[in-house]
């Protein structure tokens, strides 16, 4: 199986905020054109690799614009990337001519436009993927599979229902394989090795890790241990580094509460700045809501000095293994709607931008966040600031998200249009492949009466 | 300003309007005035005038009852800066019908604003979103009261006000369960058994643990300025005056969500013989099984097999244990939609919480007269619901209930079916009724509700319907 991967292309735009301006209205209607099939667009229906793209234009703290070309695609994205380069190269050229270094007229051969393109690329950071193994193809299969069976079940002259309740997924089976293109249903779908036993990694590295602690207690405690005075000395170190950075976090915070106090622009407090900001959110909202699915881009400063800077890259490189490693069925910290989101760190270290393709309503969304995964959140963004000001937290993840109001206000003034998006499966959720997959998987399994009633009833 | 988290007292429900507490179940009568401002001068004076007579939710009923909202439009026509504006929340300032708010809500088709009687984004309506400003509302114990009550009234209006259009919804108690304890809407089903109890308004006293759990909500949910569901003030509009009239003019206000919803009735009796015929059920199952519970109000959760009037008055329920799989209450059946209770997450707990993030106070009432007992064909006289939905966070609160778990063709795992009751804009609809040795699945659902017309309102405090009154 190809893993799913991902790109983040960071173009600087040459120009103002006219420039960016022009460039998002050329993106919604390329992408309009796309989703209506009328014009011409970029083509992205056509891949068969791709699950979901988008272009959406932003201002750096820099003050430069810049243009985020994002994929989430199966297998290597170079491949991708030259397809698209090879069968879509005019309009790509009419969106990419608009940033600066983007090769002249004539100097724009399939190698050198991919050049380019890997040049701003910076990968995809800490990535998060819903469902590892959910190719393109097998999401697909695997819901037209579904929408067969349903049928099935419907059709009274199929006769899989005139049977006994323990012979109905045979019976359906049977009418199922009876077609020679669903022959693949037969076998369960493959499971990558790290959704099969990244859990188990991760306990027996917990085990190793905590049974050395055990032994330096014991060591450092124990009588006569002629490793004591060393097992001691290391302890000390341990907690006196623990307290140092504990002491240098409580003054990171204590001071983005003074701040929040004193800034001038946030009195009477941080409503007036998001007030402010309110008219620009119609652009963003105005993209939102068309399908079950839904895409952000949010795009916030690093708060600066070497403190933050180190503390968002340990929280973001920790949320990327457990995501590679324990996180990888469908659920982020309890949020059950994320196809693919990704935390970058933008070109130049100064800002923190967020992408994420996911189910339902901004406003669900944020709230899954809120109510089931505060801490990671909070975690992660507290290190940063907009107009708004992420609120106060404590011991880097409490409070912070928890103040809602306030969350969603930093949250939504870091908005921009998501302003060209394409999703492969539109109508599906993450729930929705999940139990598609279960269905394909199980369809022919030998079950217990238990684990047969289950499957029937995901129909 | 939304760091001080306080809790309501005595004083608070003297100056909240007294339909977040109450439905006014006694007023038999009541009327919707919509309302434009003529002269903003004399607007503002009767404001500071009607203030005296706006019911509270302090005292015991008396013989009539008003109270008084306002749009963003009426707010801007009384002389509000578009910054003091800004102050309020995007929902209320665009507007129920505005573009992408529609789309959310699922209003299209027949449902779209584009053909709303009232509120709408037609062109040429007679009374389009921006022309409305005000709604007043009252309530009467009979008929010769709201006469009286309305001719007053309107004699106080002229000159300040148009009326742009009446709302008559149906006297009380209209028609009820055969016990007579529940009022039973259109379509011919007990109404009104779940609840919100406000907390620290007294609704709340001497009810059981579990009830508490379930039905108890912070009053900062719906009146703002006290500690909401997250222990935190929702933020409050602010006028840019000096003092408690300015910094504090949204304290003890809320929002009023009104919907005009049109149910076809004869519509829904075809279809359900139709389609209980087509997979060999009872027209009474499938309807039950639609909307969650049978006629008589008695839970599906609780009666599965059929209808039990002792069980009619019963919300002390979850899905979580008894329910898990829909076997008994389908997923999509209106009422776990519009109320999932404690079911949405594995711990029913933490459940019970989310879904109180998520509620509304309901103050509808039926309009237009029922439908002939039996008939099947539509006698061209428009009945429904003047849906009424009292909340201090519309985006969290109603938007959210109708967007994510009503309209959503995805509510929690489900595919492609919105709330077969209410929510199938388009038609063709389907439903899922989990059963054994696999779930049916009703189709052609055709669209049995209308939305008609609707607004969003901002309901100030009495003290701030002073501020406004005195304002020049």
């Amino acid at each position: 199986v190809n893993a799913q991967r991902g790109f983040t292309i960071f173009s600087p735009i040459e120009g103002s905020a006219a420039e960016a301006d022009a460039l998002h209205r050329l993106l919604v209607e390329l992408g309009d054109a796309d989703a209506s099939g009328e014009g011409t667009g970029l083509g992205l229906p056509a891949f068969g690799d791709l699950h979901f793209a988008s272009m959406s234009v932003v201002p750096l703290s820099s003050g430069v614009w810049h243009l985020v070309f994002e994929g989430n695609v199966d297998g290597d994205p170079d491949t991708f990337l030259r397809q698209l380069v090879t069968t879509s190269a005019p309009v790509l050229h009419t969106i990419y001519e608009r940033c600066a270094d983007f090769p002249a007229p004539g100097r724009r051969s399939t190698d050198a436009v991919l050049a380019y393109l890997a040049r701003h690329d910076i990968g995809s950071g800490s990535f998060y993927v819903g469902l590892p193994g959910f190719s393109v193809a097998k999401t697909r299969q695997e819901r037209d599979l579904r929408a067969a069976i349903e049928e099935i079940v419907d059709d009274p002259d199929s006769g899989v229902l005139d049977g006994a309740a323990a012979e109905v997924r045979a019976a359906i089976a049977r009418v199922v394989l009876d077609q020679p293109d669903m022959r693949w249903a037969e076998t369960p779908g493959p499971r990558p090795f790290l959704v099969r036993r990244g859990r188990v990694l991760v306990a027996a590295v917990g085990a190793l890790v905590g049974l050395r602690v055990v032994r330096i207690l014991a060591q450092a405690f124990g009588r006569r241990n002629p490793a004591r005075r060393r097992a001691r000395r290391s302890l000390l170190a341990l907690l006196g580094l623990g307290g140092v950075v504990a002491a240098l976090l409580r003054r990171e915070e204590r001071g983005d509460d003074r701040r929040d106090a004193e800034h001038p622009e946030r009195q009477p407090d941080w409503q007036a700045a998001y007030d402010a900001w309110n008219t620009h959110l119609g652009r963003v909202r105005a993209l939102e809501d068309r399908q079950v699915q839904n895409h952000m881009i949010s795009v916030v400063a690093i708060k600066p000095g070497p403190f933050r800077a180190v503390a968002l890259r340990v929280v973001l490189s920790a949320i990327h293994a457990v995501a590679i490693l324990w996180e990888n069925r469908g659920q982020l910290g309890g949020i059950s709607s994320i196809h693919f989101a990704r935390w970058v760190i933008a070109p130049g270290g100064k800002d923190l931008v967020f992408l994420s393709n996911f189910d339902g309503s901004w406003e669900s969304y944020l709230d899954e966040f809120i109510d089931r995964a505060s801490f990671g959140l909070t975690a992660v963004w507290s290190n940063s600031d907009d107009v708004v000001g992420f609120p106060s937290t404590r011991w880097l993840v409490t409070r912070g998200a928890r103040d809602e109001a306030r969350f969603k206000a930093f949250a939504r003034s870091s908005m921009w249009p998501s302003s060209l998006w394409y999703s492969a499966y539109p109508s599906l959720t993450v729930a929705n492949m999940i139990d598609n997959a279960a269905i394909r998987d199980d369809l022919c399994r030998t079950l217990d009466a238990a684990d047969d009633e289950t499957w029937r009833r995901r129909l | 300003v939304s760091s001080a988290v306080a809790r309501p007292d005595a004083a608070t429900w003297a100056d909240v309007q007294g339909l977040v507490v109450s439905g006014y179940a006694s007023m038999h009568e009541a009327r919707l005035l919509l309302l434009a401002v003529d002269d903003p001068v004399a607007a503002r004076r009767w404001i500071g005038d009607v203030a005296g007579r706006v019911t509270d939710a302090s005292g015991p009923e008396a013989r009539r009852c008003v109270n008084l909202g306002f749009t963003a439009a009426g707010l801007r026509a009384l002389g509000l800066t578009d910054r003091e504006l800004a102050t309020f929340p995007a929902p209320f300032t665009e507007g129920i019908s505005a573009e992408q708010r529609r789309r959310a809500l699922g209003d299209d088709g027949p449902s779209h604003p584009e053909n709303w009687a009232w509120g709408g984004t037609a062109p040429d309506a007679a009374i389009g979103a921006d022309r409305i400003h005000a709604v007043l509302l009252l309530y009467a114990r009979d008929a010769a009261t709201i006469d009286e009550v309305v001719a007053e009234e309107t004699a106080l209006l002229a000159g300040s006000w148009t009326i742009l259009h009446t709302e008559r919804p149906e006297p009380l108690p209209g028609a009820l369960t055969p016990d007579g304890k529940l009022g039973v809407e259109h379509f011919g089903f007990a109404d009104g058994i779940s609840r919100v109890l406000v907390r620290d308004s007294g609704q709340e006293d001497g009810v059981g643990w579990a009830e508490t759990q379930r039905s108890v909500i912070e009053a900062g949910e719906f009146v703002l300025g006290y500690a909401n569901g997250y222990a935190k003030c929702t933020p409050w509009p602010r006028l840019d005056a000096s003092g408690p009239g300015g910094e504090r003019f949204g304290v003890n206000g809320t929002f009023l969500v009104v919907r005009k919803l049109a149910q076809d009735v004869a519509g829904f009796r075809r279809w359900t013989t139709a389609e209980a015929a087509r997979v060999e059920r009872d027209p009474e199952w499938l309807a039950a099984k639609v909307v969650g519970r049978w006629r008589s109000g008695a839970p599906l959760a609780l009666a599965p097999d059929a209808d039990d009037p002792d069980l009619a008055l019963a919300n002390e329920f979850g899905f979580a244990d008894i329910d898990p799989d829909g076997m008994r209450c389908p997923f999509g059946a209106h009422i776990r939609r519009t109320n999932p209770r404690d079911w949405l997450l594995d711990d029913p707990v933490e459940a019970q919480k989310i879904t109180n993030l998520h509620r509304l106070i309901r103050r509808g009432r039926v309009y237009g007269p029922g439908l002939a007992e039996g008939a099947i064909e539509d006698d061209g006289i428009e009945r429904g619901l003047l849906f009424l939905a009292v909340n201090g966070n519309i985006e969290r609160q109603f938007e959210f209930v109708q967007h994510s778990w009503v309209v959503n063709p995805t509510f929690h795992g489900l595919a492609g079916e919105s709330d077969p009751l209410i929510a199938n804009a388009a038609g063709g609809g389907t439903f899922r009724v989990p059963a054994d040795p696999v779930r049916q699945r009703a189709e052609g659902i055709p669209s049995f509700v209308t939305v008609r017309a609707g607004a969003y309102f901002f309901l100030p405090g009495i003290a701030a319907l002073r501020t406004l009154g005195a304002r020049s």
